[in-house]
């Protein structure tokens, strides 16, 4: 099974040389992102897509998507990778949220088959988004619809951000009448949770990529820069950075396999929380030994940086996320616990 | 003594500039460095307003076209300034440092020729001091000026020169001793950037469009009337400059007030926030006090003419992870809204996802955080015997 893992990947790697450019092109390129077809086709052909249509499915697809993430891959990848296979439908040009806060964002109302409100930070498995995955309220009951991103009374805003790497959308809907009601009450809220997992664990998946290249590209850097007629990784202020960068990538590399491997919701949250905050902070460390070098277009160091930051902002906070591992373990002792705010 | 509030007249003062800015600028500007180059004209407008208004060189002496105002004024600007986006654009670096070395160490004629200038905000100065493989190292620069004939000539190249495409003079240290002469063969020149030899190409960054630039020098001739100070002396002089540049951008002023955005802008939020969240945002609050009296501290010394290295390097690493510090409480607050450019009806017009770009670079502009750090500690270890 190791050896297996090992060798896909090997493959994936292979695919990625061949059809997707490398970072250091990729940053100087200035047209971004780059086009995704030639990867989406081969990612196809290689039923990438299609992984979880076999036992420890995603186990597999779980180290394509760390890949792609370490290449700076598309979002159509991850999405479609990532979170497509729990999706009830078609998948075909679906887009969903990867950045709803349910504390700020109000969530959508629908009535009479017609829905109105706002989803941000929506990400497709594809060039165009046909349809969004909206968790909606119909009179207090939870449902899941698709609605149609061009139709009537809707519209679909680009959101331009800090990571020019990666397209996101906005959309705002006023009354839009519904495509279709995939699920409602229960199975409503526990198709929300099955995408909500896997947005956190694609997140975390993506941003580990992220933080090994960044570790990879920081290591190779130390040993060539020199400065006082010595390589800076001979200091060690600069030696003690590496290190620290090496320790956040393997810890957040058990919890992400962790994640993978158990599917519960609790170990999810932790890789997400954990291995976001990583990347970020060892893209920070690698711009800091970089130098003036990783701020530049020349250099995809910057680029690094922004990725791991917008994802650990999206996907839920790791506050939040933390605040609900703590939340169930301490459902855990029963009732006698007060909610916060209460004194006993 | 450190004055927190500086009193009722740097009150008045602080009014009148925030005054000044809200009624020249737009609500959603962010600086001259943009790829509107109207941004730039309007701060070239303003820095001359302010100069209209003895407010540009506030404490500069009178006969240099000063205000004789106190360093606690020219503090106040400093603050005022960076705070509302820097609207005096690519000024600072003339009338902070350019100028007071020139009044220090210039000729007659220097200062006849390039103080007038900075006073009326027509000028504006780059600096070039770091080289592609003199960064940390500053003192192993390479480019090099030749003595030929009566006068020199200057070959090499310089990096992250800011300002160096917009401005119409540099500051360009040259080593004149030997290749090995280490920080005893520097010296420093005041030359023109549209002289022959000179190529000036950007550099497309993190930081936005025109803040960063690399100069070539090819055989730039410059008299001996253009240096400034004595030959191979120009280390002493770049010492100074950097203590200043070090405090120079009261980075910590920004800070406070985008603290202070964003507890409006998430008005009704705080009270879905945990307590966690709102101690997160007061202590980034607390280092940000702590910044800015570390800084008062430097401006003090350097008023007295004291030597402020430590002091100016402690200022500048408190201001530095301040920044950073501000960056992270605001994106734990607004989450991916403040990672938002201002073309996406972002917070507060962009200024958040500005914030976190620019203090990305803080820990490795005007030396690297790790370079502060080697300054203070030979203060503060001396060099302790290994063994």
């Amino acid at each position: 099974m190791t050896a297996e893992r090992a060798s896909f990947r090997q493959v994936v790697q292979r695919v990625l040389a061949d059809s997707w450019p490398p970072l250091a092109e990729y940053a100087s390129s200035g047209a971004l992102p780059p086009n995704a077809e030639r990867l989406r086709k081969v990612s196809r052909d290689l039923g990438w897509w299609d992984l979880e249509d076999e036992d420890d499915g995603f186990a597999f697809a779980s180290i394509a998507i760390q890949e792609l993430g370490g290449a700076l891959g598309p979002g159509e990848l991850l999405a479609g990778l990532c979170v497509n296979p729990v999706l009830p439908a078609d998948p075909g040009g679906v887009a969903c949220s990867w950045g709803s806060d349910p504390r700020r964002d109000a969530a959508p109302k629908l009535a009479d088959g017609r829905v109105s409100g706002e989803v941000s930070w929506c990400l497709a498995a594809a060039d165009d988004v046909e349809r969004v995955l909206v968790f909606a309220e119909d009179d207090g009951e939870p449902v899941a619809v698709l609605v149609r991103s061009q139709g009537e009374g809707a519209r679909l805003e680009e959101m331009s951000g800090s990571d020019p790497t990666r397209r996101f959308w906005r959309l705002v809907m006023d009354d839009a009448p519904l495509d279709e009601i995939l699920a409602r009450g229960d199975q409503a809220t526990d198709l929300r949770l099955a995408v909500e997992r896997r947005i956190s664990v694609g997140l975390a998946l993506d941003s580990l990529g992220i933080a090994k290249s960044a570790l990879a590209l920081s290591v190779a850097y130390a040993k060539i820069r020199e400065q006082f007629g010595a390589p800076i990784g001979s200091f060690q202020a600069i030696k003690h950075r590496c290190v620290d960068m090496f320790v956040l990538v393997e810890s957040a590399d058990v919890l992400v396999e962790a994640a993978v491997a158990s599917g519960d919701t609790q170990s999810g949250a932790m890789a997400k929380a954990a291995g976001c905050d990583a990347a970020a902070e060892v893209t920070r460390l690698a711009l800091q030994i970089h130098g003036g070098i990783g701020y530049t277009w020349e250099h995809p160091c910057h680029l690094l940086v922004r990725r791991a930051k917008l994802n650990q902002a999206l996907g839920g906070s790791a506050r939040s996320l933390r605040r609900a591992v703590a939340d169930g373990l301490l459902a855990a002792l029963g009732t006698d616990i007060p909610a916060r705010g209460e004194r006993r | 003594m450190l004055d927190f509030t500086m009193g009722e007249s740097a009150a008045e003062l602080r009014g009148r500039l925030r005054r000044m800015v809200a009624e020249f600028f737009p609500a959603d500007f962010l600086g001259a460095f943009t790829d509107d180059p109207a941004d730039l004209a309007m701060t070239q407008q303003f820095s001359r307003k302010l100069a209209g208004e003895g407010l540009l060189t506030v404490a500069w002496p009178r006969e240099f076209g000063g205000s004789d105002g106190s360093v606690w004024e020219q503090t106040v600007v400093r603050e005022e300034m960076w705070a509302h986006h820097e609207p005096r654009g690519p000024q600072y670096m003339g009338l902070n440092w350019v100028g007071p070395a020139i009044m220090a160490y210039g000729t007659a004629e220097q200062k006849a020729l390039h103080l007038p200038p900075i006073a009326t905000g027509d000028a504006i100065w780059c600096q070039g001091f770091s080289e592609p493989e003199s960064g940390s190292d500053l003192a192993s620069l390479q480019t090099r000026a030749t003595r030929v004939g009566d006068h020199w000539e200057i070959t090499g190249q310089k990096i992250w020169t800011s300002y160096a495409g917009m401005a119409g003079w540099c500051v360009l240290a040259a080593r004149t001793g030997p290749k090995d002469s280490g920080r005893r063969g520097i010296s420093l020149f005041l030359i023109p950037m549209d002289r022959e030899g000179i190529t000036v190409r950007p550099v497309r960054a993190m930081l936005g469009p025109h803040h960063l630039n690399e100069c070539f020098f090819d055989s730039v001739v410059a008299t001996d009337g253009e240096m400034l100070g004595e030959v191979d002396a120009g280390w002493g002089v770049m010492r100074t400059a950097l203590a200043h540049e070090r405090v120079g951008i009261a980075r910590y002023a920004r800070c406070e007030r985008l603290l202070w955005l964003l507890r409006d802008v998430l008005r009704h939020e705080w009270t879905d926030h945990d307590e966690g969240v709102r101690n997160d945002w007061a202590s980034a609050l607390v280092q940000v006090r702590v910044a800015r009296l570390l800084a008062y501290r430097v401006v003090e010394r350097q008023e007295g003419n004291q030597m402020v290295d430590l002091e100016a390097s402690q200022a500048r690493i408190a201001a530095t992870t301040c920044d950073q510090q501000v960056a992270e409480v605001v994106s734990q607050l607004l989450g991916p809204r403040s990672l938002l450019g201002p073309a996406a009806g972002a917070p507060s017009h962009g200024a958040f996802e500005d914030h976190w770009r620019y203090a990305q670079a803080a820990t490795v502009a005007s030396g690297t955080i790790e370079i502060q750090r080697e300054i203070v500690s030979r203060e503060l270890l001396g060099r302790p015997a290994v063994g």
